[in-house]
């Protein structure tokens, strides 16, 4: 929380000066009211802790507090119940957006408080909204917000056509750094913005499916020398950045699917501790003394050997390190692996295809000695066990690894070998900790079928037996896998549709040297949702198919390996899986649900 | 009197305390009093409208905190926790209310925060019935009045 702040006059102000001793009190023995009698101030901090509707419902309390919500300095405008409904009925979007403004405009004609600590919104709103995001984000800042959060993708999950997405209002922000005096004697209303309107107070900024340029993100971090945290994602009208200056407070930067950006260059940011990146092509880190924390990820050719130039250099503080590659080959096939002496803990996000080995990840173990913790998350579709040889790893002595994490465990040869490697190879091995869940979508139960469940099962039971006894096991999650007989039939998409088919086209490229397209358009067709109770043999629902677009066309790079169709389908599953990769665990749910259909599709042709 | 690097603060029931400056100074209130008058530095700071008990309660709090301040080698940030929350665990109502006066008016930002964080806990998911139970607020609306608040903000219900 912020310093406090006086609350306007005309709410009672320290009504209660003549407070009453609580011993009077306890001798009448009547109780009283005594929460009523503390100052305003302290009643609208504590209404300022509660979300806004909470704030509100405070109102019918008692006289006393029939006003006092309306100085709350916290408005969110979540309204997780519509959004809820909207993933049932997808047609209701117009309505409940409408529902959606008119709530906001309503409170905000309500609210008395004269500052804010926090403004946020989370609508499936775009473009079409414009001008009443641009009022409120003026309400927010004549506020003096201390943080301000928009989510505007596509059911606060889905990343939305850039072109669709609303933009952040730059004129806010011209109009702060002064307009020429014509300028301000043409539109008087712009000298009313220009005197009200500071960002000085900002010390959170997180924009999600806005766009906004590299140019009003370098602006905010000028004007604003508070801001310590600046997330955005998804803004396709970032291209250049720059993040420089040794005066600025920013501790924490995410810049996650802004798949226009060109070049991303951090440099001179001596309180930055944190940093996420997801698909920057050109990425340059440069003085960053307090980097600790790195979140990378990516999927163009040579990204992981360009980043790992650019982390060498914060070897000496780098304590904990994300990579996020859904194609493990790309990571395991480092070489020149700079030496990572400080990182604790190392955290990788990748695929599991095909029961492939993944002992090429030992490797770069060994480039971290003092490594404390190892997470492994993995994401799968349909899990396939593969009877082979289990792989022997690089024999190294991990001498200071406490615990490991492996998410995505299913029993596969690769899971086994993986966990056989830890166990032989750190000595001071204290805690495993197992998910049997493919890590595309976490927060949602994953539906199995009684053979994977069984097969989760009699694995979980093997891993107890290989372990020694001085190892503590955990087992995490293992009652959100769900059975569902189905499961094979229809992949269940998050919003309650069913996964009908998925076209894949290439988009032709004509100087494509090689023959091969690298980049495809994903078109996504859904089926209604199907009622809970529908039987097997009655599908009502799926005689009529409603196309639903995901992202109109989200594209993705990578490379294609040969002329080989089979080759080149299963590259087009791991490039959607690619380009899908965000922080967003339902886009992933998505890409996961593409992959089980490319594997069912190529199972089905090869037996 | 206070030996140096020491504060006296004296309750409004007359009980003094002497505790070191870096605790007292926890509250904005006292650090502006003794940055601007020197004289609050040597002699008896009194604490208008805290008693004894609360300043005492006060005191602990401040004294846990300041000493992590300063070493978070010993009081580790998760100790200071679970401290805090046994602390606000043990406290009655009438101690509760009594706190959040204190802190608000003595400005000791930390503690105010989270008092009223465990108020709005209180308060997070119950039924305005509820509520008013919990902290025996008395409805003074009638029927109708109620009613009609509800109609104004029915997105809140």
């Amino acid at each position: 929380m912020g310093e406090r702040r006086k609350v306007s006059s005309c709410c009672q102000l320290n009504k209660c000066q003549n407070r009453r001793h609580p011993s009077e009190d306890q001798i009448s023995q009547v109780p009283v009211d005594l929460i009523s009698l503390l100052p305003d101030e302290v009643l609208v901090f504590i209404l300022s802790l509660l979300t806004i509707k909470e704030a509100a419902r405070t109102s019918v309390l008692s006289s006393r507090w029939m006003n006092l919500w309306k100085y709350t300095r916290r408005l969110d405008f979540n309204a997780s119940k519509s959004l809820e409904r909207l993933e049932r009925k997808p047609e209701m979007l117009e309505s409940e957006r409408h529902k959606y403004v008119n709530w906001v405009n309503r409170v905000l004609q309500l609210h008395e408080g004269l500052t804010l600590d926090e403004f946020s919104l989370y609508f499936d709103l775009d473009i079409s909204y414009q001008d009443v995001i641009d009022r409120w984000l003026e309400y927010a800042f004549r506020r003096k917000v201390q943080r301000l959060e928009l989510n505007l993708l596509l059911n606060c999950i889905f990343l939305r056509d850039w072109l669709e997405c609303c933009d952040f209002p730059d004129c806010l922000l011209d109009l702060n750094n002064g307009l020429s005096k014509e300028q301000i004697h043409l539109d008087s209303s712009a000298i009313g913005l220009s005197k009200l309107i500071e960002f000085g107070s900002l010390r959170e900024l997180c924009l999600k499916g806005v766009n906004v340029t590299g140019e009003v993100i370098e602006s905010f971090l000028h004007n604003c020398p508070l801001l310590e945290r600046l997330e955005v994602v998804g803004s396709g009208k970032l291209v250049n950045l720059l993040v420089s200056g040794s005066s600025l407070m920013l501790k924490h930067l995410e810049i996650q699917l802004c798949h226009n950006a060109k070049s991303v260059k951090i440099c001179d940011c001596n309180n930055l501790v944190s940093l996420g990146i997801f698909q920057a092509e050109n990425l340059v880190l440069m003085n960053l003394p307090m980097l600790a924390e790195v979140s990378v990820g990516g999927n163009l050719p040579n990204f992981w050997s360009h980043v790992f130039a650019q982390l060498s250099r914060f070897h000496s503080k780098l304590e904990l390190l994300q990579l996020k590659d859904y194609v493990p080959q790309n990571i395991m096939m480092l070489r020149d692996f700079p030496q990572l002496s400080q990182v604790k803990v190392w955290v990788i996000d990748t695929g599991a295809y095909y029961d492939n080995s993944l002992m090429g990840l030992t490797s770069l173990i060994k480039a971290c000695p003092f490594l404390h913790k190892f997470v492994l998350k993995l994401l799968w579709a349909v899990p396939v066990k593969k009877d082979r040889e289990n792989e022997k790893g690089a024999k190294c002595t991990l001498e200071h690894l406490r615990e490991i994490e492996l998410a995505g465990y299913y029993g596969r040869t690769s899971d086994a070998e993986l966990l056989m490697y830890f166990i032989e190879n750190a000595v001071t091995l204290e805690k495993i900790v197992i998910d049997p869940r493919s890590q595309g979508c976490s927060h949602l139960p994953i539906k199995r079928t009684n053979v994977q469940k069984a097969a989760v099962t009699s694995a979980l039971k093997e891993v107890k037996q290989l372990v020694p006894k001085h190892i503590e096991v955990v087992v995490s999650n293992y009652d959100a896998i769900v059975v569902e007989q189905d499961f094979q039939e229809y992949a269940k998409l998050p919003n309650g549709r069913f996964f009908q088919s998925c076209i894949v086209k290439p988009i032709p490229q004509p100087h494509n040297s090689q023959g091969i397209t690298d980049e495809c358009e994903l078109r996504w067709t859904f089926l209604e949702a199907i009622p809970e109770d529908t039987s097997g043999d009655d599908h009502a629902g799926l005689q009529h198919p409603q196309p639903w677009d995901l992202a109109s066309t989200p594209k993705a790079d990578r490379h294609g390996q040969s002329g080989d169709i089979s080759r080149t389908s299963e590259n087009v599953a791991k490039c959607v899986v690619a380009s899908f990769l965000s922080s967003s665990c339902c886009m992933l749910h998505a890409a996961c649900c593409l992959l089980e259909w490319n594997n069912l599709n190529q199972s089905g042709k090869g037996e | 009197m206070a030996s140096k690097g020491n504060l006296t603060l004296k309750s409004c029931n007359g009980k003094e305390f002497i505790v070191e400056e870096k605790v007292a100074v926890m509250s904005t209130t006292i650090k502006n009093m003794v940055d601007v008058d020197d004289s609050f530095a040597q002699g008896v700071i009194p604490i208008i409208g805290v008693d004894g008990k609360i300043l005492a309660k006060l005191i602990e709090y401040c004294k846990e905190h300041a000493e992590a301040d300063e070493d978070e080698e010993v009081k580790s940030e998760e100790y200071l926790k679970k401290f805090d929350e046994k602390f606000v665990d043990e406290l009655n109502l009438n101690d509760l209310y009594d706190l959040l006066k204190a802190s608000n008016y003595l400005e000791i930002t930390k503690l105010l925060n989270l008092l009223c964080q465990k108020v709005a806990s209180m308060i997070k998911g119950k039924k305005p019935e509820e509520i008013r139970r919990i902290f025996n607020i008395k409805n003074d609306f009638t029927p109708e009045e109620e009613e009609e608040i509800n109609r104004q903000n029915p997105w809140a219900f």
